[in-house]
């Protein structure tokens, strides 16, 4: 034993005793939990340049939101809203098939997730195409872009992570004794839900 | 106040609530911005009262055990899968002539479990167990919420050091459980 390991207590002969935590969360989860606060604080930036922008300008629009002539696509991005929740049911679905050792509910979950995310983002695409206005165009418009556009940043982002998922079940990687990539995974999905539906209330209903 | 976020099923509670709540909003805003207002902030006044009290997973919030009081259900943490005879010695005594459920979770391998189970099934408890991943906390605090039992006891293993120091301590804080503590770490075990 070394004199290292002894001091510690330990009899870890060639390599390092496990280290004590001080967070009550194991460190994969406090590391992702962690980037999801920072993640909020910048949703959160962005939600006040749209509020800012809402009241400030409220005289000038007489009360009116969005401004003349601008409309919202709120049923196409109210079925985006669906697919979205629909995917975090799959996600979770996935997670707890794996748990249960049920390799099959994992790969189709993940698989479902990922084209739902996909057909959110392909939708998000066209209604862009669609809009008739631009980013430059009025404050209004820069902002709807850019609170939609870093929201869809984030599910690119989670289709990255969902593909690596989807890969890594396909040869195995997971089980019911090793999960945490999926569990992870699901919480930055299920984090990305929440701050579409959050989008959605704030920019297209009220 | 506890953390409500912990694992992917918190998260997806987390949807389904913000679901609720930005759903509940709506139809009062559409009816009325003023009722859209008061729900508004009678959902958030709750939720933030709600979550100060801990949330669902709030001390004493474990799932009511569904036995009658022939049955003791324990659930066991194990550093090293249970293997002493006195952790057999401490859940027979534990029983007192009650049939005892036995839930074993440790992040042992499976095979020191298994032979763990074994020795509790000798001895006549009808044990069985899971290894877990991670941190000790989470995974006991799921395993409580699953397994709802009447007490909780923690084995150590100098060796091991998956527990962390204090936490028979923490447990007796955390659960509304009766916490017995074997060969735990010297600063934490009963």
């Amino acid at each position: 034993m070394s004199a290292a390991a002894e001091a510690h207590g330990h009899g870890h002969a060639g390599h390092p005793p496990v280290p004590h935590y001080s967070s009550r969360v194991s460190p994969p989860t406090l590391g992702i939990l962690l980037f999801i606060a920072s993640e909020i604080m910048l949703f959160g930036s962005f939600f006040t340049v749209y509020f800012f922008i809402r009241v400030v300008n409220s005289s000038f629009w007489h009360g009116q939101w969005p401004p003349s002539p601008y409309e919202r696509p709120a049923f196409v991005a109210g079925v985006n809203t669906l697919l979205l929740i629909t995917s975090s049911f799959s996600m979770h679905w996935a997670d707890t098939s794996i748990k249960k050792g049920h390799r099959a509910g994992l790969k189709a979950g993940l698989v479902l997730t990922f084209a739902l995310g996909l057909s959110f983002l392909l939708i998000q695409m066209i209604e862009y195409s669609r809009l008739g206005f631009n980013t430059s165009d009025t404050a209004f418009a820069a902002t709807f872009y850019g609170l939609t556009g870093l929201h869809a940043a984030h599910v690119f982002v989670g289709l990255t992570i969902l593909m690596v998922m989807i890969v890594r079940s396909f040869r195995g990687h997971f089980s019911q004794e090793h999960h945490h990539g999926v569990e992870l995974g699901g919480i930055y999905w299920h984090f990305v839900d929440v701050m579409w539906i959050v989008v959605y209330f704030t920019v297209y209903i009220f | 106040m506890n953390n409500p976020l912990r694992s992917e099923r918190d998260a997806f509670r987390m949807v389904l609530l913000t679901v609720a709540y930005l759903g509940l909003i709506g139809i009062g805003w559409r009816i009325d911005r003023w009722l859209g207002a008061a729900v508004f902030v009678a959902l958030t006044v709750g939720g933030v009262v709600w979550l100060l009290r801990g949330g669902s997973s709030s001390r004493g919030a474990r799932p009511a055990a569904e036995h009658g009081s022939d049955e003791l259900r324990v659930l066991v943490v194990a550093e090293d899968g249970g293997s002493g005879s006195e952790l057999v010695e401490v859940l027979q005594r534990r029983a007192a002539g009650r049939r005892a459920v036995v839930q074993v979770v440790s992040p042992a391998s499976a095979e020191g479990l298994a032979a763990s189970l074994v020795a509790m099934r000798a001895a006549g408890l009808d044990a069985t167990g899971e290894t877990v991943e991670g941190g000790a906390s989470p995974a006991i605090e799921e395993a409580v919420r699953r397994f709802g039992p009447d007490e909780l006891v923690v084995s150590g293993a100098a060796a091991v050091a998956w527990l962390e120091p204090g936490f028979v301590d923490w447990a007796r804080e955390r659960f509304d459980l009766v916490v017995v503590g074997v060969d735990a770490h010297e600063d934490g075990a009963a």
